[in-house]
Formats: structure tokens, C-alpha cells, sequence
């Protein structure tokens, strides 16, 4: 590799229509954008030449991410704000940029850091009635309760360990709508052994067999490193 | 035309569906209506169709991952953007859950700038890449709203125009399109909105009250290249008679004359998802002069026409700076057709040192000297460089007018794996009118003898992982090639030559990647290609059947076609095979592309001497058109015609 001394540490936001782009496509458009944005990229003298990028945990496909990170390996020093504007510019529509700060290169990569995360999903319950935020509340206990949640997804099955990937107790709060009412479900989540657990999957799990609802959004508001716990 | 936008339709269907970022849009460099946001260089924000301009849906009839990567739509979309007053809006066909939810729910088909309804654009020009894409216009078209058949719509539909290689031979296609644009598309495209535009005048912008058609198809008959099947009386001779003056008796296929003219993609659209070619691409040439005798491209594009190497450059880094793309690539036919190719490559790889951006070109070798440049178009990591033989022994290979001895080509193969590639590809046709079984033993023979030479030009400690691809496609005769004539193999004999390749003995590492036993969709292309206005119904049927996504794995069911076929009377082996006599009329020779039907006679009557010349067969020397006396010089073209149109 030439010379890399710096490692940029960017904060963005993934949202409207970028939310429906899967890890491996964000990836692929932030390594455009910064080529776009024609920041001084270190480059691997390996056999196969590459940028060096690499962005923090996965977003589900269709989630909004308020608070995402990416580290971004530069020769030069570059001032964060300009590095930040050229970043903007060269963007897309849904990527926004909100901060860059450089960081010790020799601190682990984000994956391995960044493995707490807080979500909100909003739901709309019908206007009727039906379902109350009692009923939520419940449901979403009783399965947390039970320690253990499995995932099937097509041919696979998954089983995750709520003790460790569910860090606190949810909240629950109401949102008046225009013809229906609205909750939000926080979740603070961590990244266990058996890796990111996806909280509508949760969310849809404790509701399961019920009617009266539907998952409108999931957002992750926010995602840091264990010293920033609490 | 103003239309609404149909995102907040759309938008609940994506978490539902594989790979939602196919029905975004907004991605990088695509152009909406706000114009001043893309020059500026911003991203762009999508919105409604824009009111009082001309639209255009450029409309691939296939996924994205696979339109998207279509360079000819990306000129196309550069070019009608530039215009004053029009935009150009892409639309794909959506995959089939996609499509499943939207027929459920009502939802028309988009385009992706505006995400306005398809039918409520001015004109659409749909891509024909291929035969087997036929079926995926009619799903497209019916998704739109749109009347399948052209006599069904009117003035208050957009114009439906199609365009590519599959338009050479439109006349299975008539009853579904308005008009085909013959040849490049680019070369006639601003003649053709612009002729379109005079004759709707004020309804360009007024969806209401539309003209009648026939005004508007007699405008467009006047544009050269053009072809409207509406006003031409098909003959039970099948001959084409025009019904009115300003439709030409032959419709000339369009070409654009001088790349260097046609300015480049710089900007084109930077996709989220990942595409079949996802990088940027920079034509180098076009057209091709080997003239081999299966080859239409050959034969339709023989002019070679090349970019000035200060042109390449610049649009290369131009088109990196736009776009981010990790990978350049290159499009001619052979790499030596440029005679700066060796400038080009060099400045090409001093713009791309110390970046990661890699780059290649999308050619195959007919000479060494092309091996040596494909050698500098490559990064580190290369994938299998291809060679197209296309037949095993030198007496087809000359009789297709391919100058080639098997020497040359081992020689070739040799040097490719001696300067470091690990793996090549080679690639050959079975079921060539008058191919033997000796014929097709000697694609195997070749292959185990520039293994071997493969292996030899390598350090011993390199030999093991060496690999070599010997691939087979069964031959399709099409029109406008010099074997036009001739019928395509039967089932017995495509399953015989597998039978006997597969019972070759190869060394370790030559893989046999063989023809599909059933040659099923082989037969429906040939079918389909030298067809008239008689596979209208037997397309509709196939559709109607559930042929959709013909070319996908695990999507073409041969029954869907054989029930069409007997449903409208007709045999898809019969129209696959069937010989047309020399004198006999054909159903594309209204279309006149290029290359007159004497010269393609002649051609046809060369490759029937050259195999019938057991000489030069024996002597394993090479015959080429007419010349048997071991020289590769071509025969003058234009025999009869053919000549370069101004």
C-alpha cells in the first residue's frame, strides 16, 4: 500500500429511496462517490488495486440509518469540512453527509466497534382499534422474555439469543396520525455471536397472529461503540 | 405531456420484492425534468413528468441488471436529453414478483426518471437485443396499458418504435410496432422526434385530444432509415409494396458515419444495483470487416469506423470523473481494428496508474498482435481471454471465411498463456450447413492441441491450474448474412454433435461447455429470424402461454412454443429449418441493408464451392471467399452492390 497515514471516519445518513439499497450496493456507491469526490484515496499496491473503504454494520434493505459511519483511508491530510463538501457534491440523492473526523488507523474496524445500535419502527394501527399499545407492549416482553428468537429466510434458519442482542427494554410511545394512529418501538439492539438480529423481525414475531397493523418504517437513529454506552 | 408520479404506489411494493434498487431511479448522472440540477453536477431529486416537453421512454425489455447496461440506450439517452424540450425516460421490465404485485394492484408500467406511467410519454423506443426478448415486449407493453397490437392504438398512445438488431427482419414484429428505426438508432433518432414532434404539433403537450394516426405515420415514413409497416401492403410473394409515395420501396438502414461525430457517453447513468457490465464503457470502433459468412454484424456494419485516440482518452477520463465507475472498458470488435490501439492503451494506462480503476476490453483475438494488446487492456486480474475459431476444421473455417489455420490459432493461444493468462476461452458453432462429423472431431482435436501448446508455454509449476473453455452454440441462420438461405441443423443431428463431443477425449483442464441438449432455444431463435408476419400470432400465443424471460435460467419451457406453434398452425422446426431457394423472394428484402442480395448470393455460393473444395480441406490450407490458393485476403465486397451509403 502507498503511503496511508490517515483514516477518515465519515458520518452519514442513508435515507428515501437510498434505504432500499442492500450493504453491497451502498458500498459499491460510496466507493463511487468518493472516487467522484477525487479525495487523495490510498490505493493497495497488492495484486488486485483497491480503495481502501470500509463501511460500518449492515443496514436491513429498507431501513433508514440516521447516524452510519464509513472509514476512508487518504495519503493526504485533507481538511474534514472540505473533505466532507467534496463528499456532498458528488453524492446521490438520499446520501447525506453529516460529519467526518480522522481516527487512529491502528483502532479496529467498525464492524468490530460500532456493534450497538438504537432502532425505531413506526406502526400504524388501524383506526378502529383493535390492537392497544398494551397489547404491543406484551407481546414484544413475552418474546423477549423467552430468550431465544428464530429466523427462517428461505432455505435458512437462524436462531438468535435475545439476552445478548436486546440491551435494554424497549419503549413504546403514540404518534396521532391523520385516519390512524401511529406507535414507535425503540429497540436498543447489539450485535451478537450469531451477528445483527433485524428488529422488524422481532417487531413481526411478537405481533405475529395479530390484526390491525402494519410496520410503515424502520429506522436505526443511532449506532456507537461501547464507551459511548448509556 | 405532464403525467403524475406513481412512487407512492410503488414505494409499498419494494420491501415485498428481489432486489428493490431495480425501481429507484435517481440514481447518478439520470436526468428528470429539473435539468439545471444536472448540469450543476448535483444528484438529482426525481419528480413528476415535466409539463410541456416531449418524453421519451427508452424502454429495455428486460430486468435492469441487464438494460442497464445496454450502451446503445445510453447513447441514445445522451442524445435525446440534449435535445431542446425533450427528455428521455428509462423504463425495464420488472422482474416477475414485481410484476405479479403490480398487475395485482393496478400499477402501470414506469419509468424510472419520473416514475410517470410509461403509456404517458410521447414515444417509446423499445430495444430488440435479441429474438428471444420478443415475448418480454409484449409483457412490457401490456404492463404499460398499452393495445398490444399497433392497428388497435391510436393517437391517444404513445408511439411505439423498434429498434436493433432484431429490427433487421421486422416483419414477425409489424403487428405490434408503429415503426422500426433500421440500422443505428442514434443516426436517425433526432430526424425521427423531430418529424414526430412537427406532425403532433400542439398535442405534444395536450394528452387529450391527439391526432390521428395516419398523418403522423405518413411523416415518419419520410425519415430515412424508417420503416412503417402500416404503410406497406405485404404480398402473398412476400414482397412489401409501399401504399404511399413518401414511404421508399427499400427502407436504407442508418448508420453513423464518423464516431469521432458522435459525441460520447461522459455522464451516463451510475447504477445502485449491480448490472451485467457495470463499468464505464468507451467505444474504441465499430463495425467489423472479417465478413464471416454466419456474422450479421458483419455484414450489416462491414464499415469500420474508429474513435481518434485523443477522443478516447479524453471521454475516458471525462466518463471516470462523472462517474466513480471502478473500471474502464473498452468496445471494439478486435482490439487491432484501431490503428492507434497501442497509443490509446498506453495513454490509457498512464491516466489510470495510481488508482484503482482497472481496465479491459470487451473484444476477442483473431491475431496475435490482439493477444499483445489485450495484454496491455489488462489489469492484474484477468478473466478468460476468448478466441472465436467458431468451427473445428479449416475447411469450414474457410468455407465461413475465416482465415485461420489451426497453427495461427495455437500459435495465438500460446502466446496468451505465455505472458500470463490461466485461462482461455474458445468458442465454435455446431450445425453449420454442411458440417461433417470429422468437422466437429476437430473442434476437440483443436482444443487438445492448443492445450497442450498452452501448457508448453508456462513454467511447470504454472501447469496445473491451467484452464482452457471450449464453448459450442448451435448455428441460427439470420437474414442478411450470405448463409441466409440455408436451414438450421435438425434435432437429431445438433443431439449427435454433442453426443460426439462429449465422447472426446480431453486432457485435465479443458472444459466442455456444450450446446443445450434439447438446442430448444436455438430453435425458437432460428424460428423467429428469417419469419414473417405469420409468427405475429405464434409470439402472441408463446406470451399468452406464460414465454416469459426466455433467456433467464429456469424460465424457457420449450411447450409454451410448441403449443403457440400448433395452435396457429404452424412448426417451429419447419420455420427453423426450412431452406430458401436462391431465386425465392425473402421476407426482409424490403430492408436494405447495406449488403445487396446479389452479393450475399455470391457469398453463399463461395462457401458452397470452398466446401466442396476437398483439396484444400486435405492440404489443412486456408481458402478464403473465392481466392483457394492459400492466401487470407479477402474478396472485394461490394460485389453486385453493397456500397457504403452517404
Amino acid at each position: 500500500m502507498n503511503e496511508t497515514v490517515f483514516r477518515l471516519r465519515v458520518n452519514f445518513q442513508k435515507r428515501d429511496r437510498l434505504r432500499f439499497l442492500s450493504h453491497l450496493e451502498l458500498l459499491r456507491t460510496l466507493e463511487r462517490t468518493v472516487r467522484r469526490a477525487q479525495l487523495p484515496l490510498a490505493i493497495s499496491n497488492a495484486q488486485n488495486r483497491s480503495l481502501r473503504l470500509v463501511p460500518g454494520p449492515a443496514l436491513p434493505v429498507g431501513a433508514v440509518g440516521l447516524d452510519e459511519y464509513f472509514d476512508l483511508w487518504l495519503t493526504e491530510y485533507l481538511e474534514p469540512a472540505l473533505a466532507c463538501e467534496r463528499l456532498q457534491q458528488a453524492g446521490v440523492h438520499g446520501l447525506e453527509i453529516r460529519a467526518a473526523s480522522y481516527v487512529d488507523p491502528r483502532v479496529k474496524g467498525l464492524p468490530a466497534t460500532h456493534v450497538h445500535a438504537v432502532y425505531e419502527l413506526a406502526l400504524e394501527l388501524a383506526a378502529d382499534g383493535g390492537l392497544s399499545r398494551a397489547e404491543i407492549a406484551e407481546r414484544l416482553e413475552r418474546v423477549i422474555a423467552g430468550g431465544l428468537l428464530v429466523i427462517k429466510r428461505k432455505d435458512k434458519q437462524k436462531t438468535y439469543d435475545l439476552s445478548q442482542a436486546v440491551e435494554r427494554a424497549f419503549e413504546l410511545r403514540e404518534v396521532a396520525g391523520d385516519s390512524a394512529n401511529h406507535v414507535i418501538i425503540t429497540l436498543w439492539l447489539r450485535t451478537a455471536e450469531q451477528g445483527a438480529i433485524r428488529p422488524a423481525a422481532l417487531v413481526t414475531t411478537a405481533l405475529d397472529g395479530l390484526a390491525g397493523w402494519e410496520l410503515r418504517s424502520v429506522t436505526r437513529t443511532r449506532l456507537y461503540e461501547d464507551e459511548e454506552r448509556g | 405531456m405532464r403525467a403524475p408520479s406513481l412512487w407512492e404506489r410503488i414505494e409499498p411494493l419494494l420491501p415485498l420484492v428481489e432486489k428493490p434498487s431495480r425501481y429507484l431511479g435517481c440514481e447518478r448522472n439520470a436526468v428528470t425534468g429539473n435539468r439545471n440540477a444536472v448540469t450543476g453536477g448535483n444528484c438529482n431529486l426525481p419528480n413528476a413528468a415535466a409539463d410541456g416537453v416531449y418524453r421519451v421512454a427508452l424502454l429495455y425489455p428486460d430486468v435492469y441488471e441487464n438494460g442497464q447496461s445496454d450502451h446503445a440506450m445510453a447513447i441514445l439517452y445522451h442524445i435525446i436529453n440534449a435535445l431542446e424540450g425533450c427528455v428521455a425516460e428509462r423504463a425495464f421490465l420488472p422482474w416477475v414478483d414485481m410484476i405479479a404485485l403490480m398487475r395485482e394492484r393496478e400499477l402501470p408500467l414506469f419509468t424510472l426518471e419520473s416514475t410517470a406511467p410509461v403509456a404517458s410519454c410521447n414515444l417509446v423506443v423499445v430495444a430488440l437485443p435479441h429474438v428471444l426478448a420478443v415475448t418480454n415486449v409484449l409483457e412490457a407493453l401490456d404492463l404499460a396499458g398499452l393495445p398490444l397490437r399497433a392497428a388497435e392504438r391510436g393517437g391517444a398512445h404513445p408511439l411505439v418504435v423498434g429498434i436493433g438488431p432484431v429490427a433487421l427482419n421486422p416483419e414477425p414484429l409489424t403487428a405490434f410496432f408503429d415503426a422500426f428505426i433500421i440500422g443505428e438508432a442514434e443516426a436517425a433518432i433526432v430526424e425521427f422526434i423531430a418529424a414526430h414532434r412537427t406532425a403532433l404539433g400542439e398535442f405534444v403537450t395536450e394528452p387529450v385530444t391527439q391526432p390521428a394516426m395516419e398523418p403522423v405515420l405518413r411523416a415518419l415514413a419520410g425519415v430515412e432509415g424508417v420503416y412503417v409497416p402500416a404503410l406497406y401492403e405485404p404480398r402473398v410473394d412476400r414482397t412489401r409494396v409501399p401504399l404511399i409515395a413518401e414511404a421508399p420501396a427499400r427502407v436504407t438502414r442508418r448508420l453513423v458515419d464518423d464516431l469521432d461525430a458522435l459525441s460520447p457517453v461522459t455522464a451516463p447513468v451510475v447504477p445502485f444495483a449491480e448490472v451485467v457490465d457495470d463499468c464505464l464503457k468507451v467505444e474504441l470502433s465499430r463495425g467489423c470487416g472479417r465478413r464471416r459468412r454466419t456474422c450479421q454484424t458483419g455484414a450489416v456494419y462491414r464499415e469500420l469506423r474508429t474513435r481518434r485516440a485523443d477522443a478516447v482518452v479524453a471521454a475516458a477520463a471525462h466518463g471516470l470523473a462523472a462517474t466513480g465507475y471502478g473500471e474502464l472498458a473498452l468496445i471494439t470488435s478486435a482490439p487491432g481494428d484501431h490503428p492507434q490501439a497501442e497509443e490509446i492503451l498506453r495513454r490509457l494506462n498512464h491516466l489510470l496508474q495510481d488508482t484503482d480503476v482497472k481496465l479491459s476490453m470487451a473484444s476477442r483475438c483473431h491475431t496475435v498482435r490482439d493477444v499483445a494488446l489485450m495484454q496491455l487492456a489488462t489489469s492484474e486480474r484477468r478473466g478468460p481471454l476468448s478466441f472465436a475459431p467458431m468451427a473445428g476444421s479449416v475447411r469450414l473455417r474457410s468455407a465461413l471465411n475465416i482465415p485461420l489455420t489451426d497453427d495461427e490459432l495455437i500459435e495465438m493461444v500460446r502466446s496468451a498463456y505465455a505472458v500470463g493468462w490461466r485461462c482461455c476461452e474458445l468458442r465454435f458453432l455446431v450445425g453449420l450447413p454442411g458440417e461433417r462429423d470429422e468437422d466437429v472431431q476437430a473442434i476437440a482435436e483443436l482444443a487438445r492441441r492448443a492445450f497442450v501448446a498452452a501448457r508448453e508455454a508456462v513454467d511447470e509449476s504454472y501447469r496445473g491450474g491451467l484452464r482452457m473453455d471450449v464453448r459450442t452454440e448451435v448455428f441460427v441462420p439470420r437474414p442478411h448474412t450470405p448463409l441466409q438461405w440455408a436451414g438450421q441443423a435438425s434435432h437429431a443431428t445438433l443431439k449427435q454433435r454433442r453426443h460426439l463431443l462429449k465422447s472426446a477425449e480431453l486432457p485435465k483442464g479443458v472444459n466442455l461447455r456444450l450446446h443445450d441438449p434439447a438446442s430448444a432455444r436455438a430453435r425458437i431463435e432460428a424460428a423467429l429470424a428469417r419469419a414473417g408476419r405469420e409468427a405475429a400470432a405464434l409470439i402472441e400465443q408463446a406470451w399468452q402461454r406464460g414465454a416469459l424471460f426466455e433467456t433467464e435460467r429456469g424460465r424457457f419451457d420449450e411447450a409454451h412454443w410448441d403449443e403457440a406453434a400448433a395452435s396457429c398452425d404452424l412448426s417451429i422446426d419447419e420455420l427453423a429449418e426450412r431452406r430458401f431457394a436462391p431465386d425465392e423472394p425473402l421476407y426482409w428484402e424490403h430492408i436494405d441493408s447495406g449488403a445487396s442480395r446479389e452479393f450475399l448470393a455470391e457469398e453463399f455460393r463461395r462457401f458452397e464451392a470452398a466446401l466442396a473444395d476437398e483439396a484444400t480441406s486435405a492440404a489443412g490450407s486456408c481458402s478464403v471467399g473465392s481466392c483457394s490458393t492459400g492466401s487470407c485476403e479477402p474478396a472485394p465486397y461490394a460485389v453486385g452492390g453493397g456500397e457504403r451509403r452517404e
